[in-house]
C-alpha cells in the first residue's frame, strides 16, 4: 500500500491522507465493535447501519477492499441473512490490521 | 360473392394482427438491443477508466522520453475510446427512451463561456479567434438540464474547432422566442473552416456518418456527435441544423425550449466607476470589436474601437487635445503590424498625461503572455473570449485603484490583475457550512475544501447545522449536508432551514444512494442538488461553481 499514491488519487497530500487513515482506524474500530455486538444479538438492522458507515468512509478514502467487504455485509444484513457476516468481519479486521501496520512503518 | 368478401376481410384482419404482433416484437427487440448496448458500454467504461487512471499514474513515474510518448498514446487512445463509448451510451439511451432530463436552474451565459474555455486550448496554436456573443435579452437564469445543453454546445463548438485552421469561430447565444412559462434559446456556432458540401449536409446528422470517409481518420470522432446533438435538441423541443458553403465555412444552429426560472440571480449592479467612462478598444478582429462595443455601451460606458493598432496612440492624443480624454484602453495582444505589447510600450513612453492611462490586455493564452504583459506596462489581463462580468469587475477595480488619491504619480501596478487573482479572491470569500457525522468523511471534505481555498465550518449533525446557520446566516454561501446523520438527518435539517424563511442559501445533499427516489426526497426537502459518495473533488467543486459563483460574481 502506497500512502502517497493513494492520497494523490483523491487529491490530498500524504500527510493528510495519513491523518485520515488514523481517523478511519479509530472510528472504524468503534464501528466494528458495534457491528460485532449487533451481530451477537442478531440485530440485522444495526449490523447494516454499522456496515454502511464503514463502507461510506472506506469508499471515500479509496480503500476498495474494505469498501467491498463492508458493502457485502450491509447487503447481507439488509436481507436479514447474517450467516456470512462473521467471516467477512474477520477479513475486515485483517484489512484494518494491514493499514495500521503500514501506518506504523512511517513515511 | 359476399362469402368471398367476408373471407377476404377475415384474412386481412388476421394479417393486420400478425403485422401488429411482428411490429411489437421488433420494437421490443430493438429496445432490448439498445439496452444491451447501453449495459455493455457501461461495463466497458469501468475498466477503461482504470486504464486511463493508471496511465496517469504511470506518467508520474520515471520514464524515458520514448516511454512517455508510448504512454501518452495509450492515454489519448483511451480517452478517444471512452468518448466513443459515452456517445454510444447516449445514443442507446435515447433509443430506448431512457435519457432523463433534469430541471435545475442555470445561467446560460456562464455555460456558454465555460464551453468556450473548454474548447479554447485547442485553438491556441492556430490563427483562430474564438468569440462569444451574448444577446442582451438573454435571461440570467433558465431552468432545464445544463449538462445536456452543455453537451450539445461543446460538441458543436468542438467540431467547429476541429475543422477550422484559420479565421474565427463565433458562439452566439440569443433569446429566440418566449411563452408564458418557457424560453427558447438559440445558439449559433459560426466558423470559417472547410465547410460542408451541399450534398453531404443532410447525411452528417445520421449516426456513424461524417462528411467524407477519411474525415474520421483525419479528425477523429465516432460520427455520432451530431446525431446525438440533434436528438437531444429535439427532446428539448428544439432542433440542430446547419448552413454551409464550401468556401465560407459553416454555421450550426441549436435551439431548445427551457423553463423560465423563478430563481432570480442577485441584481447585477453596474459599478458606478464604469458609467460614462471613455474606453478605447484596439483589436484587429472586427467581430470582437463589435461585441465589446455592445457590451461596454450597454453598461453605460462610452467605447471607441479601432482595428488598426498603429492608430491607437494618435486616437488617445487627439482625445486629450479635445479635452475628452480616455480613462482606459484595452488592447488585443495578437495583432498584425503592431501587436499589443508594442501598443502598450508606445503609450507608456508617450507624454506624461497620456502615459498613465490604465491598460488592459486581451489575450488568447493568458498563461503564456502574463509576464510579458506586466513588463510591457499593462495593468490588467483578460483572456478571450471575455465574460461581461469579469470585464466589468476588472475595469471597476482598475479605475478605482487609479482614482485613489496620492496614487496617481505611480500608475504602474505593483501586481498585474488577472482573472485568476480575481477568482481566487472570490474563492476566499466563499464560506461553506459542512454537516457530516462521520469523522473520516468530515475531515476529508474539509481538507479538500480548505486546500482549494474555501472557508469551512464543520458540524456533526443536523441540529448543529440548523443552529449554526441560523445564528449567522450571512456568514454562509453554501451548505453541504449529509443525508444520514444521527439525531436530526439532512432532510429534516433542510426543511427546518427552509421553514425559517431561508430560501436562497444553496443546500447540496451528500448521499451514498444514487437512486432517483433519493434525489426526489432531497428535492422535496428543499435541497438544490446532490452529490453521491464517494466524494470526488471534481464533483464538489463543480457544485460550488454551479451554485455559488454565479451569485457572488456580481
Amino acid at each position: 500500500m502506497n500512502i502517497q499514491r493513494w492520497g494523490k488519487k483523491i487529491g490530498i497530500s500524504e500527510k493528510e491522507y495519513r491523518e485520515l487513515l488514523m481517523l478511519f482506524l479509530e472510528s472504524g474500530s468503534a464501528d466494528i465493535a458495534l457491528l460485532r455486538k449487533a451481530l451477537e444479538s442478531g440485530n440485522a438492522q444495526q449490523v447494516a447501519r454499522c456496515a454502511h458507515t464503514l463502507n461510506g468512509a472506506a469508499g471515500n478514502l479509496g480503500l476498495d477492499q474494505i469498501h467491498e467487504k463492508a458493502k457485502r455485509i450491509e447487503s447481507a444484513a439488509n436481507l436479514n441473512s447474517l450467516g456470512t457476516v462473521s467471516e467477512d468481519l474477520f477479513s475486515l479486521k485483517k484489512l484494518f490490521d494491514e493499514i495500521s501496520e503500514t501506518l506504523e512503518e512511517g513515511p | 360473392m359476399v362469402a368471398v368478401e367476408k373471407n377476404r376481410n377475415a384474412r386481412l384482419e388476421e394479417k393486420n394482427a400478425q403485422i401488429l404482433k411482428a411490429k411489437k416484437i421488433a420494437e421490443a427487440s430493438n429496445r432490448a438491443k439498445s439496452r444491451f448496448l447501453c449495459d455493455m458500454s457501461h461495463e466497458i467504461r469501468t475498466p477503461m477508466n482504470a486504464v486511463i487512471g493508471f496511465t496517469d499514474l504511470l506518467l508520474e513515474t520515471e520514464l524515458t522520453d520514448l516511454q512517455v510518448e508510448y504512454v501518452r498514446t495509450i492515454q489519448q487512445s483511451g480517452i478517444a475510446l471512452l468518448s466513443i463509448i459515452n456517445d454510444i451510451v447516449d445514443l442507446s439511451k435515447i433509443e430506448s427512451g431512457e435519457l432523463d432530463f433534469e430541471a435545475i436552474p442555470f445561467d446560460p451565459e456562464l455555460l456558454a463561456y465555460d464551453v468556450c474555455n473548454l474548447v479554447k486550448p485547442k485553438t491556441i496554436d492556430k490563427p483562430v479567434e474564438l468569440l462569444c456573443r451574448i444577446d442582451d435579452h438573454l435571461p440570467a437564469m433558465v431552468k432545464g438540464d445544463p449538462l445536456r445543453f452543455r453537451q450539445v454546445l461543446t460538441n458543436l463548438l468542438d467540431n467547429a474547432q476541429k475543422f477550422t485552421d484559420a479565421g474565427e469561430i463565433e458562439l452566439s447565444l440569443q433569446l429566440a422566442d418566449q411563452k408564458k412559462k418557457g424560453v427558447k434559446l438559440q445558439a449559433s456556432i459560426r466558423d470559417t473552416g472547410i465547410g460542408i458540401p451541399f450534398a453531404k449536409q443532410k447525411s452528417i446528422f445520421e449516426p456513424f456518418r461524417q462528411s467524407e470517409r477519411n474525415t474520421a481518420r483525419k479528425y477523429g470522432g465516432s460520427g455520432l456527435g451530431l446525431s446525438i446533438c440533434r436528438k437531444i435538441a429535439r427532446m428539448m423541443g428544439g432542433n440542430v441544423w446547419m448552413e454551409s458553403s464550401k468556401r465560407k465555412g459553416s454555421t450550426f444552429h441549436f435551439s431548445a425550449w427551457l423553463e423560465k426560472s423563478e430563481k432570480l440571480p442577485d441584481p447585477q449592479l453596474m459599478p458606478v466607476t464604469c458609467v460614462g467612462k471613455r474606453i478605447l478598444v484596439v483589436d484587429d478582429n472586427r467581430t470582437n470589436l463589435e461585441i465589446l462595443d455592445r457590451i461596454l455601451t450597454a453598461a453605460g460606458m462610452v467605447p471607441t474601437t479601432t482595428h488598426r493598432s498603429e492608430k491607437a496612440l494618435s486616437i488617445l492624443e487627439a482625445a486629450l487635445q479635445d479635452a475628452t480624454p480616455f480613462q482606459l484602453c484595452m488592447a488585443d495582444i495578437r495583432m498584425p503590424h503592431l501587436d499589443g505589447y508594442a501598443v502598450a510600450e508606445q503609450i507608456r513612453s508617450a507624454e506624461s498625461r497620456l502615459s498613465k492611462i490604465p491598460l488592459i490586455a486581451l489575450s488568447n493564452s493568458p498563461n503564456r503572455d502574463a509576464k510579458r504583459c506586466e513588463k510591457a506596462g499593462f495593468n490588467g489581463f483578460l483572456s478571450k473570449p471575455v465574460r461581461r462580468k469579469k470585464l466589468f469587475q476588472m475595469i471597476d477595480r482598475i479605475l478605482q485603484q487609479n482614482n485613489r488619491p496620492g496614487d496617481d504619480t505611480k500608475i504602474s501596478p505593483k501586481k498585474i490583475h488577472t482573472q485568476y487573482s480575481v477568482r481566487e479572491e472570490l474563492k476566499h470569500a466563499i464560506k461553506i457550512l459542512l454537516a457530516e457525522d462521520n469523522p473520516v468523511n468530515q475531515r476529508l471534505t474539509e481538507i479538500m475544501l480548505k486546500n482549494a481555498g474555501y472557508k469551512v465550518t464543520v458540524v456533526g449533525d443536523g441540529t448543529e447545522a440548523v443552529d449554526t446557520f441560523i445564528a449567522d446566516p450571512e456568514n454562509f454561501d453554501l451548505i453541504f449536508m449529509d443525508i444520514q446523520m444521527p439525531e436530526m438527518d439532512g432532510k429534516e435539517a433542510t426543511e427546518k432551514i427552509r421553514g425559517k424563511g431561508f430560501t436562497q442559501i444553496p443546500i447540496i445533499a451528500m448521499t451514498a444512494h444514487a437512486m432517483a427516489e433519493d434525489k426526489k426526497l432531497c428535492v422535496d426537502a428543499g435541497m438544490n442538488g446532490y452529490i453521491t459518495k464517494p466524494i470526488k473533488r471534481e464533483t464538489v467543486f463543480a457544485e460550488i461553481k454551479k451554485y455559488v459563483y454565479r451569485e457572488t460574481v456580481a
